[in-house]
């Protein structure tokens, strides 16, 4: 019986410390920041298993371009995760871009004009990753950057509907990699197949 | 010495070879303080980044405050082991030692047994111990290793969430969901010792929101050889069966709906059989081959609802074996299980509560063996149990505690309480410190109240009177008071060690006593040891693990019973290197010392394979086990008629997925 009241008082006190907290949160901006963290690790593994054509780059040494297409939160952790690191030999370059608001540009012309724009930044990337934008509109940049070696990245399963060739996406408190179905080459970027094994394949949408 | 010179040859010529085809590592100091401890790892482990034993929420391995090692479906298939007890080798701090063709000791930090029963065995959430003596029954869980997502291994006590029997450790296998596993998978090995497996899945989807799996596997595993050459007539096969549904709605609802069948009816069994003999002591024992049978089934339901900050679950699953064993011992025992958990978080996210309820109703019933009785055929045992456990940010992103505990009531022993506190520390992304104190408890089994078990036989003249041990109503719950402390850190970006020590303090630990009677709780022991997980990752196509597991075990009382016959150390070397990108080279040593009593000798394991991709679909591999020696011993057993050795063997598999 001792040790029975010796327990019960033990857990008595423990949980008496537990309700008397007051610190206030900032789980919420952790929690975002493990994220940012997280997609970044996976974008640089998605650019150690992927291969580019040898007209993609302008000389031997001219680095990997990823540009980040949609929200920019993460590319701060994204250029400090890829600072310094190498990958095929080259270095990695982030840059940032987001998809002209027709709200905020009303004239058609100028509207046109600032995707050609868009398109023209994002012609000279190896990586288009479409971060936190719904309606993913990679299926007009993919449809004006045709030719373009390009591996598009989404974080959304519609991403992969609308052209992206992989996509990390949320599920079940996991990120998940969903694969389009011709991910495996296009345009002569070529995404290994032990990357491939690990993700669920998508049929595009036609 | 000419053994250890020869090994390490191997080992070096390995190193040399791989050394001169590594890509070179990423270059990358990244200047600053900042780390991104996610950036060193692999595919499989970033997808594998949720981690839910200890706290039952989501919870990176990294900052787990306890002794926790993952192993994902790559780590399977990257050590080429095929059955599920086995995969366990592979596990620090884990001691498994094969019997014989199907029988295991499986143990964490100590005590293992035929039927080891202080650990915690969950696959999917279901409690898979056998409650009558609290083991399990390994091979009545295989599944097709391919659906495998993560088994989360927990060394030490795990008792406020998971409760009794999680005293060592917690096993929690999850398999994939049935989005996951979509399409043909279709798998055959053929092989020198585990003579064949055929495994088929095929996964489709239901609707938009729903998928299903069905599968099969049957296994074929040849006799094992005694330690003088003979053949020991344990061969088995086993046909299981499957299916899984699972429905995802938009709104973090889930629902999971699980079931598997197996049935055997050559399931080898070599078994010791007293004889009888004069005084003083009886005969001895003789060796008796059976071919004994299993028919088993399951059934799982799960609905789930998850949300920014907080879930709920409600699990309920039914579970029937039959089995006829160890000299036509029969078993047969249904199982209830009801699961309900949920967490939130309170105080604006600072602390995170789980609690839950558990019922878990076993029936079973014996029919006598040659040698094994039970006092009542029937029985019925019930356990209810609530748990309440909070983690509390003490100081943001930096200090947290844990604490919690179990309540529980069961037939045998009435009310247990099993608390448990966890401090934990991240000064910075590098660096994880932890130390708990729990205590957990063994609350006794049928077999400790109600086993009679004839160890010999005595004649004297017309009267043969049998010598037992036997089981008692008096045998109360163990208790163990555990102490534990770890660090894990990230040394750079291509180096993270992982270190936990502990200290236990058994009592009431329930033995045969010295003196004549039955089993009582005089036993009490005292165990400290700890492991070492060292991770390196060389070159992008190279990882290295290397693991050092320590155990000391000293036992006061009667040490019958009890088996202490743990290794005292235990080494492993892990290697995963792609040569090219379709060929995989895959190695595993490792290295465990003499077991006291019963003696078995140290021995070393060596474990190599290739796995070929020649097109996306198809994957062909090759595997030699245990090279180094022709056989060793790796464990004695009582109840198992001579001691059977592992031996050298080889296989080969095609694995096509389309």
């Amino acid at each position: 019986m001792r040790s029975w009241h010796y327990n019960l008082g033990l857990a008595g006190i423990l949980l008496a410390l537990v309700c008397a907290n007051p610190i206030a949160s900032a789980a919420d901006d952790e929690k975002e920041v493990r994220i940012a963290k997280l997609k970044s690790a996976f974008l640089l593994n998605f650019v150690k298993f992927t291969t580019w054509p040898d007209g993609a780059f302008a000389e031997d040494d001219s680095p990997i371009v990823i540009t980040v297409f949609g929200n920019g939160k993460i590319v701060p952790i994204l250029n400090k995760t890829t600072k310094g690191v190498k990958v095929h030999g080259r270095q990695i370059v982030i840059q940032h871009a987001t998809p002209p608001d027709p709200k905020q540009i009303k004239n058609k012309d100028k509207l046109e004009q600032a995707w050609a724009d868009t398109y023209q930044l994002l012609s000279n990337s190896h990586v288009v990753f479409c971060s936190e934008l719904p309606d993913c509109p990679l299926g007009g940049v993919t449809a004006a950057l045709v030719d373009r070696p390009i591996l598009y990245v989404g974080d959304n399963v519609r991403c992969i509907r609308n052209g992206a060739l992989l996509s990390m996406v949320q599920d079940s408190g996991r990120i998940v990699i969903y694969a389009n179905s011709k991910a495996s080459e296009s345009k002569g970027v070529k995404i290994s197949s032990k990357l491939l094994k690990l993700a669920i394949i998508v049929e595009e949408e036609e | 010495m000419k053994r250890n010179r020869y090994h390490l040859a191997t080992w070096g010529l390995l190193l040399a070879l791989l050394l001169s085809h590594t890509r070179a590592a990423q270059a990358g100091s990244h200047g600053d303080d900042f780390n991104n401890e996610f950036a060193l790892l692999s595919l499989d482990e970033l997808m594998a980044i949720q981690v839910t034993s200890i706290a039952g929420v989501a919870e990176d391995l990294f900052r787990t405050p306890a002794g926790l090692y993952v192993v994902t479906d790559e780590d399977v298939r990257r050590t080429g082991h095929q059955l599920l007890p086995e995969v366990f080798r592979n596990v620090p701090g884990m001691t498994v030692a094969k019997v014989d063709s199907r029988n295991w000791q499986i143990g964490i930090r100590g005590y293992e047994g035929l039927f080891h029963n202080k650990s915690q065995v969950l696959m999917d959430g279901r409690e898979i111990y056998e409650a009558a003596f609290g083991g399990v029954l390994w091979d009545a869980h295989e599944f097709v290793l391919e659906d495998l997502d993560r088994i989360e291994v927990v060394r030490g006590p795990g008792a406020t969430l998971w409760g009794t029997n999680a005293v060592h450790g917690v096993i929690n296998i999850t398999t994939k969901s049935a989005k996951d596993t979509q399409g043909f998978y279709a798998s055959g090995l053929v092989g020198s010792n585990l003579r064949g497996i055929a495994s088929v899945r095929y996964g489709d989807q239901v609707d938009e929101n729903s998928w299903f799996r069905v599968w099969g596997k049957y296994i074929d595993h040849g006799e094992s050889e005694t330690s003088a050459g003979a053949d020991f007539a344990d061969d088995w096969d086993m046909f299981r069966g499957g299916f899984r549904f699972d429905h995802e709605g938009d709104d973090g609802g889930s629902v999971v709906i699980d079931g598997a069948v197996h049935t055997s009816g050559r399931l080898g069994a070599s078994n010791n059989t007293t004889v009888p003999g004069p005084p003083p002591t009886g005969g001895g024992f003789a060796p008796r081959v059976d071919d004994g049978r299993t028919d088993a089934a399951h059934l799982l339901g799960r609905v789930a609802q998850e949300k920014a900050t907080s879930g709920w679950s409600l699990q309920a699953s039914a579970d029937w074996l039959e089995r006829v064993d160890f000299a036509e011992f029969q078993y047969e025992r249904v199982s209830i299980q009801v699961d309900w958990k949920h967490h939130f978080q309170w105080a604006d996210g600072k602390h995170e509560a789980v609690w839950g309820l558990n019922y878990r109703g076993d029936y079973d019933n014996f029919d006598d063996g040659n040698d094994l009785f039970f006092n009542k055929a029937s029985h019925m045992h019930h356990r209810f149990s609530g748990f309440l456990q909070d983690t509390w940010q003490l100081a943001e992103d930096e200090w947290y505690v844990m604490l919690g505990s179990k309540i529980e009531y069961n037939t045998h022993t009435k009310f247990e309480l099993q608390p448990s506190v966890r401090l934990w520390w991240t000064p910075d992304e590098r660096n994880t410190i932890w130390a708990a104190v729990s205590r957990p408890v063994r609350t006794p089994n049928r077999t400790d109240e109600d086993l009679i078990q004839r160890v010999a036989q005595i004649v004297v003249g017309p009267v043969t009177t049998p010598v037992t041990v036997t089981g008692s109503s008096d045998v109360v719950a163990e208790t163990i008071w555990t102490f534990e402390a770890g660090y894990r850190t990230q040394l750079s970006e291509q180096v993270s060690v992982d270190i936990a020590g502990f200290w236990s303090d058994y009592n009431d630990l329930a033995v045969i006593p010295t003196t004549p009677g039955p089993y009582d709780n005089s036993g009490s022991a005292e165990t400290y040891g700890g492991e070492v997980i060292v991770k390196w990752l060389p070159a992008d196509n190279l990882m290295i693990e290397a693991s050092y597991s320590h155990l000391h075990m000293d036992m006061q009382g009667s040490t019958l019973r009890v088996n202490e016959s743990t290794p005292e150390h235990q080494g492993r070397l892990r290697l995963a290197y792609d040569l090219t990108e379709d060929i995989e080279l895959n190695a595993v040593t490792q290295i465990v010392s003499n077991r006291p009593t019963p003696d078995v000798g140290s021995y070393t394991r060596f474990d190599v394979g290739v796995t070929w991709r020649p097109t996306h679909d198809i994957e062909i591999s090759a595997w030699g086990q245990n090279l180094f020696e022709e056989n060793h011993l790796e464990s004695t057993d009582p109840l198992v008629s001579s001691p059977v050795e592992v031996p050298r063997s080889m296989y080969v598999q095609a694995t096509w997925r389309f």
